[in-house]
């Protein structure tokens, strides 16, 4: 699935303050007069995201205040201990924030179109199974409204094929290569878990786990 | 040196109380014990004694994967076995599955596939059928959910499947040194201080919520138990808050009715041991809290409230107390629970903490009406929990008691305790005829259902025979939850025929007769159980009768 945004025009211009400013499209992706107010003010009214997290996903970089900012307040909170991870579809924004972004190990920028090769991505899995707090640059966000869009609505595509295709351990892989490509997961499982099914080998005793782990909800954790 | 992995997919409780076995096996053998559990439940697993090496199943991660539409499902498939991959490749000589859930039983067999590891609890075999590693399995997994008079503890239930002793001695939790001594050093400055003023103190430590409402405290009952304790100069409250938004805004809200004056602990896991083992005494609803101070031989007032079994998990320790409204009035089966305001009040535990401190006191203290209080006791088969003030329950405990000894009866093969036997005996003689009349005729009506049920089955010429059985077999299961002693024997022969499993229906049915053939077994034990309870009586009223003790017979002899 690709939702690449269509560049008519990419212009840097300098805010009041001093700053570089992209216009993208005629749109201004920070306040032409003072990028690191705009980027306070963002999370002035975003106090309580960073009290409750020390994870973000950043959707939209431009060339990234926010960020600066953001990794400023993490950094007061928890020290060390955040990671934020961005993604930006423009490739063009990654070279201007680099002056403002120098190397930070726990920020992760990911550029890219293609919303399903972003999915197939283990960084971003696993990054996103942590549950990160969201962040919508909102300038950025509006320039590339249906790449962001698509991004949060994706459904993946569960068939075995894709799942050939994405899977690491052998394995795995291995037993994968046995069913029809256009079955899904679950149909799999569904047909080598009936009940009364003989255990032939160990791998099916994984899919019944499998099985029984995702009838379970998320409300088993207790305070103490 | 064997390796054990014990397996527990239950929440930090479960874990906790896992540390009575384990100091037991490493008392005891040359093993090497690791544990697998949910990676959420790391932190209480941590705080375990002799543990080798945790595992953990990230299930937080597995249901992003598996519920988020975003992800392919194969990443939670790998995910999951990635998480196992790591306990797959070790040899487990013994593997103790202690959560009765399928989960752990696909895991345990999953772990003892290629090594074949002896299995203790439940598995599924090869033809995916559960399997029980022997009766305690089935006691473990079956009696003690759902019988209402909690036979035996699942710490000995535990003990009783591996086939070990309890240990009672020995470390069960690592405390972090440095915690210790800030601890040390904060607590006893609390004594020093009140020292200065002549004051001799007891701290007490009041654990202020639960995991669940239902077993919560109520916020009035602590704020009049902490008035009564801060007009007490030989006590001194303390609040234990857990590091959460909702427990910290609970604990102001109860100091800012004591205008800030009272001392707040707030602690996370790695720090709690460290406070109980500073304080002299823990109030407490059925909490992960009291599993630890249970295993660091804290004493601690119990406040049982809500649904859970009663005593299912109660506390070991000899010097606790468990404060209860009284057993018989309460339901423990989720379903038919309604949440009300508690019996229990400040000034019930206020007793009860004087009790701990002069044990004597137990029955000279007045408790509210409906209010009963136990305590731990030891015999030879273990902990068994003995009313001993408050509001007595006389039915409630002659069930327990004698539900005790029948389920022992039915599963350890010859048993026989004479000293079991003349406890009962002693203490129920003048109301336990009546009871044990109703437990008779209940029997009898059952071995009657059972003998029809094995007639039809073994004669199915008709139609009609088969409906028969049938019914006769719904009879038989409905008595599993009337809490009745044959509902030991049934529940057991349920967690049999239930888990009967073959394509061959002449094979299934063989199999079904041969559960109700031990179902007959299982019922003459109960039979001579009850008979040997009652040859006891008589011979203690005979006994009392020629010593001239049992002028009260006759006006006691109902309940």
């Amino acid at each position: 699935m690709n939702s690449r945004i269509k560049i008519t025009s990419f212009e840097i211009k300098q805010s009041k303050t001093g700053e570089m400013v992209p216009v993208v499209n005629g749109i201004h992706l920070h306040s032409i007069y003072n990028p690191l107010k705009e980027a306070e003010n963002l999370f002035e009214e975003n106090k309580n995201l960073i009290e409750q997290n020390n994870q973000f996903l950043v959707l939209g970089l431009g060339f990234g205040y926010h960020v600066l900012e953001l990794i400023k307040r993490l950094e007061e909170k928890y020290g060390n201990n955040y990671r934020i991870l961005v993604i930006e579809p423009i490739e063009q924004l990654i070279e201007g924030s680099k002056e403002n972004l120098q190397s930070c190990e726990n920020l992760e920028i990911i550029t890219g179109n293609d919303i399903e090769e972003l999915y197939n991505d283990r960084k971003i899995i696993n990054f996103l199974v942590q549950k990160p707090a969201l962040l919508a640059h909102p300038a950025s966000f509006n320039l590339s409204k249906d790449f962001f869009t698509s991004l949060l609505k994706f459904k993946s595509d569960n068939t075995i094929d894709k799942a050939r295709y994405l899977v690491q351990n052998p394995i795995i892989k291995n037993i994968l290569s046995e069913y029809p490509h256009n079955i899904t997961l679950d149909e799999l499982i569904e047909n080598k878990c009936t009940p009364k099914q003989a255990i032939n080998e160990e791998m099916d005793y994984i899919f019944h786990i499998y099985r029984e782990l995702s009838k379970q909800t998320g409300s088993i954790e207790e305070a103490r | 040196m064997n390796n054990t992995l014990i397996v527990n997919l239950k929440r930090n409780g479960d874990i906790l109380t896992l540390g009575h076995m384990i100091n037991s096996i490493n008392s005891s053998s040359n093993e090497r014990v690791s544990l697998l559990i949910f990676e959420e439940f790391k932190a209480a697993a941590r705080l375990l004694k002799n543990v080798y090496k945790i595992y953990t199943i990230d299930r937080k991660s597995f249901l992003s994967l598996k519920k988020n539409a975003l992800f392919h499902d194969i990443y939670a498939l790998e995910n999951l076995f990635l998480n196992l991959e790591d306990p797959r490749n070790q040899r487990w000589d013994q593997i103790i599955n202690t959560s009765n859930d399928r989960i752990s039983s696909y895991v345990c067999s999953f772990l003892g596939f290629s090594n074949q590891s002896i299995i203790q609890g439940t598995y599924f075999d090869k033809n995916n059928s559960t399997s029980f590693s022997g009766k305690w399995a089935r006691v473990l997994n079956d009696v003690i959910p759902s019988y209402r008079y909690t036979p035996v503890n699942q710490v000995d239930c535990l003990h009783y499947l591996i086939e070990q002793l309890r240990e009672i001695d020995g470390q069960k939790i690592n405390s972090s040194p440095q915690h210790n001594a800030t601890a040390f050093e904060n607590i006893n400055r609390i004594r020093e201080n009140e020292s200065k003023m002549g004051n001799k103190i007891k701290i007490v430590g009041i654990q202020l919520k639960s995991s669940s409402k239902d077993k919560d405290i109520s916020f009035n009952t602590i704020i009049q138990l902490i008035d009564m304790m801060v007009n007490n100069p030989a006590y001194f409250p303390i609040l234990l808050v857990a590091p959460t938004d909702e427990e910290r805004e609970f604990g102001n809200r109860v100091n800012k009715y004591f205008n800030n004056s009272l001392v707040s602990v707030e602690s996370d896991f790695r720090a709690l041991p460290s406070v109980l083992l500073n304080i002299d005494l823990l109030v407490t609803p059925d909490t992960v809290v009291k599993h630890l101070a249970d295993l660091l031989d804290t004493p601690l007032v119990e406040v049982s409230i809500g649904w859970a079994p009663f005593l299912k998990q109660g506390t070991l320790n000899p010097n606790s107390i468990i404060l209860t409204e009284k057993p018989s009035t309460r339901t423990f089966r989720q379903f038919e629970y309604e949440t009300t305001d508690s019996s229990i009040t400040g000034s019930d535990i206020y007793n009860a903490i004087r009790c701990v401190f002069e044990p004597r006191l137990d029955e000279i203290l007045t408790f509210s009406s409906h209010v009963s209080i136990y305590r731990p006791k030891e015999d030879k088969l273990g902990v068994y929990y003995q009313n001993v003030g408050g509001e007595k329950d006389n039915r409630f405990d002659l069930s327990l008691h004698v539900s005790r000894y029948v389920l022992f009866k039915i599963v350890i093969p010859g048993y026989k305790d004479e000293v079991f036997l003349d406890r009962i005996a002693n203490n129920y003689k003048y109301f336990i005829k009546e009871w044990l009349n109703t437990e008779k005729g209940v029997l009898l009506e059952t071995a009657k259902t059972l003998l029809s049920a094995i007639r039809y089955l073994t004669t199915q010429t008709s139609e009609n025979n088969i409906q028969d059985f049938t019914y006769c077999l719904d009879s038989l299961l409905e008595q599993c939850d009337q809490d009745h002693l044959i509902s030991l024997s049934l529940i057991l022969f349920r967690s049999h025929i239930e888990n009967i499993s073959s394509s061959n229906s002449e094979e299934s049915l063989q199999k079904v007769e041969a559960s109700l053939y031990d179902l007959k077994k299982s019922i003459q034990k109960v039979s001579l159980a009850i008979r040997e309870i009652e040859d006891r009586v008589e011979e203690i009223r005979k006994n009392d009768l020629v010593m001239g003790r049992d002028k009260k017979l006759i006006s006691e002899s109902r309940l």
